[in-house]
């Protein structure tokens, strides 16, 4: 397991390298010059041009790339082009938020998903199995945008139970910190619980077939101990992988999300920053992304493992 | 006293488009009226019965701080500039050019115009306690005339050649000509503490009202209260948040629940949504902060057959485009400067008249009897708000005369480089503080002639009267000299201002005496909340 880990941890240098290189690249394809932002609508071009000299844009490309990978390689990946302040740290100022956001509305997407998923296999071909299927597939062509503004009219402006916007931290109370995250993890989750439910039913219908749960079930075990011990652990193994997948999507969503809720996260930063061309934001903002896509994934591939003992990670016949 | 006043609509009173600018007039006059007796205008009375120290004012701006140097007069950074930092002299926001005391107690003219000399408010301090002196006056302009710095008013402070300080209270700007309107820009000419100036990007450094408390990029920042401030009669908030919301539903929502007191910038669709109820009112500023235009490259073909020009410009149907774009949001546009300026002449603002017939005349004048197929640049709302809405009225309206127009629209990056480099044939966006002396715009590239002109457009006539009027003192001269301005860019039809548009601010009842500056920035200076 430990050489698994260690492989899978030297084969995320080629993957950054390869993301570096292609976010800079599409960086620098885009139409739109952040000279232009810094220097103001009314810039006569040796104003552009000076600006240009001070942002280090007057430089051939493979110039501005090595600079910035050697600077990045130090841990010096440089300072936003728009505020001057040091990337890193507007980077990590936003993680929390992030995380926060995300790890909220992927517990509330699971605490959805599996349940509704394992009653609908359950109790498949009912009522309660059409309710829930048709509700997750009709919940899945909501755009979460739509969903975040029917909530903030509802729960908020109507009920007033939540405030419409904005992040309350921990420190600065838990109870508002809890009210300000409600909303925008419960409508992050909501959309991506259909997922999990489709999944999670699939895959029980698909194990209930299995012989060793006919077999269990011949044995005269209760059904709630053939559905727990049989059935779902062996279920869960690819939906635990479809985890991964959720998490990617989620992480767009969060975007939208933070724009809806005026959550000031990773999100809302990377769209200002595109807009901006704030090129190192943007390259060091998705690099930080990869890193965490790759870490999660790693992450479920040892629960895998972990769920079926069959599995021998970077073994096998 | 009135002059907050005219900046509110308030709601369910219904205040008409001609009665208020009949109220911004008599505002200007309230105004010069407090200049003239050298004190700095006095705060509004409120319907709440008078200004009330104390209190916490949370601002919502859609854009974040680029950085804290007033010189960069990004979206984000209004909302700090007249709270944060003190500029030499006020001016009214109104169009009537009359100038307020502030960090300057006076100041006199020399007898050929070349030279302004400012005596310094004694006690005025900076928010690290040093007192501010002449020499600082001097740094700051040094520091805004730099390439680097990149100042949005660099080439309007490129007239002054030097600073004297003969005395710490005495600061003489030497002008390499007679510069009347210099005011407008010393209006946002930011008093710089040279002390700090290295750390300006993310603390600041100025002696305005409020200081900085905290920030945290991309979420919010936050002023208090500058104890040691020289005026006792302004000030009035304890704190004031700023929170960066970009999404203006989430706008909206943040002010209707009471998480926010007012929003900056609120499209007129949002701010239709305030008015008539109890609890809010939107605040009217800085009229012409946006100037929309439609203006074609002089360089291009068709465009370089003055005809052609006339005929567009004819074939623009402002009334619809404000009607219909921009409903509630402002003024008819025509002349380079708003309906309320000094400068502006009426029989000449009548000349912009819809008129297809003539601009189907006018095409075949220029031997175009059939039209012609042309391109029009506009951008994404963020950029150029309703710029697209704009173009697909002028579409259907040039179809009738045999131009075939073509909308391009592009991301505010792109829309913003194509707009640098002319590279249109036909574009539509904006320019900002029309209301202010023309001579603050017409070093601006979308109103000027020359190789850097956005229109492409060189005419010697123009530049002789920009020139002439640019340096006369007489205010009566200056306006015959601007009307001469105004009917050759008619004539010449380079690019039509279609909408001035206000600064639309929804705020909560109890948010009182808001307003704006000439170019809309907000000016917190006398702002109180009721408890």
């Amino acid at each position: 397991m430990a050489t698994y880990i260690a492989r899978r941890l030297l084969e995320l240098i080629p993957v950054l390298f390869g993301v570096s290189v292609v976010v800079f690249a599409l960086l620098r394809m885009v139409p739109g010059d952040p000279a232009l932002f810094i220097a103001g609508a009314e810039a006569t071009p040796d104003v552009l041009a000076a600006v240009r000299r001070q942002m280090g844009l007057d430089q051939a490309i493979p110039v501005q790339y090595g600079l910035w990978l050697a600077g990045a390689l130090r841990g010096d990946f440089g300072k936003s082009f728009v505020n001057g302040l040091p990337i890193l740290d507007l980077v990590l100022q936003k993680v929390p938020a992030t995380v926060e956001l995300a790890t909220a509305g992927l517990l509330f997407a699971i605490v959805l998903g599996f349940p509704l998923g394992i009653i609908a296999a359950k109790r498949r071909e009912t009522v309660w199995d059409y309710l829930i299927s048709g509700s997750a597939a009709m919940a899945l062509g909501v755009p979460v945008y739509l969903l975040g503004v029917l909530f903030i009219a509802v729960f908020s402006l109507m009920l007033g139970w939540f405030p419409p916007a904005g992040r309350v931290r921990f420190e600065e109370g838990v109870d508002l910190a809890f009210r300000s995250l409600f909303m925008p993890a419960f409508c992050l989750g909501l959309a991506h619980a259909p997922i999990l439910i489709r999944f999670t039913r699939n895959s029980i219908l698909d194990v209930l077939h299995e012989d060793y749960v006919r077999t269990a079930i011949a044995k005269g075990l209760p059904e709630r101990l053939v559905l727990a011990r049989h059935v779902l652990r062996n279920a869960m193994i690819p939906v635990v992988t479809i985890l991964g997948i959720v998490f990617g999507r989620l992480i767009g969503g969060v975007v939208i999300t933070e724009a809806v809720f005026a959550w000031p996260g990773m999100g809302t930063m990377i769209i200002v920053a595109i807009g901006n061309r704030d090129y190192g934001l943007v390259q060091t903002s998705l690099l930080l992304i990869v890193v965490v896509f790759v870490f999660i994934n790693l992450f479920i591939d040892v629960l895998y493992g972990w769920l079926d003992p069959r599995i021998r990670l970077g073994g096998g016949p | 006293m009135k002059r907050q006043a005219r900046f509110e609509d308030r709601v369910g009173k219904g205040l008409s488009r001609r009665g208020f600018v009949r109220g911004l007039l008599m505002g200007g006059a309230t105004l010069a009226a407090s200049a003239r007796s050298g004190q700095a205008a006095a705060p509004a009375q409120s319907t709440a019965g008078g200004p009330q120290k104390g209190g916490r004012l949370v601002f919502i701006n859609g854009s974040d701080v680029t950085n804290f140097d007033p010189s960069a007069l990004s979206v984000g950074n209004h909302a700090f500039l007249h709270q944060i930092y003190d500029s030499l002299v006020r001016i009214d926001s109104g169009g009537s050019g009359q100038v307020s005391p502030w960090l300057a107690e006076s100041w006199k003219w020399s007898a050929d115009g070349k030279s302004l000399t400012f005596n310094l408010r004694g006690g005025a301090r900076f928010h690290t306690g040093r007192e501010i002196t002449s020499e600082d006056v001097k740094f700051s302009l040094e520091r805004y005339k730099k390439e680097e710095v990149a100042a949005n008013l660099r080439p309007r402070l490129l007239p002054i050649i030097d600073v004297q300080t003969p005395t710490p209270r005495t600061a003489v700007l030497a002008l390499d000509r007679r510069y009347p309107g210099i005011f407008d820009v010393l209006d946002q000419f930011f008093i710089l503490n040279k002390d700090v100036i290295g750390d300006i990007r993310t603390k600041a450094a100025g002696s305005g009202l409020y200081t900085l408390a905290e920030w945290r990029p991309g979420e919010m920042f936050r002023m208090k209260r500058f104890a040691d401030h020289w005026s006792k009669d302004a000030g009035f908030l304890d704190e004031i948040t700023v929170r960066i919301v970009g999404d203006p539903e989430a706008q909206l929502a943040m002010l209707e629940s009471g998480q926010a007191d007012l929003v900056y910038f609120m499209q007129g669709r949002y701010a239709e949504r305030l008015r008539g109820r109890a609890d809010f009112k939107v605040f009217q500023a800085g009229l012409g902060a946006a100037t929309h235009y439609v203006m074609v490259n002089c360089s291009r073909e068709p465009f370089t057959n003055t005809k052609v020009r006339q005929a567009i410009s004819h074939a623009i149907d402002r009334a619809r485009i404000l009607r219909t774009v921009y409903p509630g949001e402002g003024e008819l546009g025509c002349l380079p400067w708003t309906p309320t300026h000094w400068a502006h002449d009426r029989e000449l603002a009548a000349r912009c008249r819809f008129d297809l017939d003539k601009a189907k005349q006018l095409l075949v004048e220029a031997g175009y009897p059939n039209g012609f197929k042309t391109t029009v640049n506009t951008a994404v709302p963020g950029y150029s708000p309703g710029s697209k809405e704009v173009a697909q009225i002028l579409q259907q309206d040039f179809q009738k005369i045999g131009i075939d127009l073509e909308i391009k629209v592009y991301e505010a990056a792109e829309a913003r480089k194509r707009i640098f480099s002319a590279d249109h044939n036909m574009l539509i966006h904006n320019y900002s503080a029309a209301g202010a002396d023309p001579s603050f715009n017409f070093p601006g590239r979308s109103t000027s002639t020359g190789k850097d002109s956005f229109m492409q457009w060189y005419n010697s006539e123009f530049d002789k009267y920009v020139a002439e009027a640019f340096s006369e003192l007489d205010r009566e001269k200056r306006k015959k000299s601007y009307a001469e301005v105004a009917r050759i860019f008619l004539d010449d039809a380079p690019n039509n201002v279609t909408v001035y548009r206000y600064v639309l601010s929804g705020a909560r009842k109890r948010v009182n005496d808001y307003r704006g500056d000439q170019s809309g920035y907000p000016d917190l200076t006398y702002t109180w909340v009721a408890p």
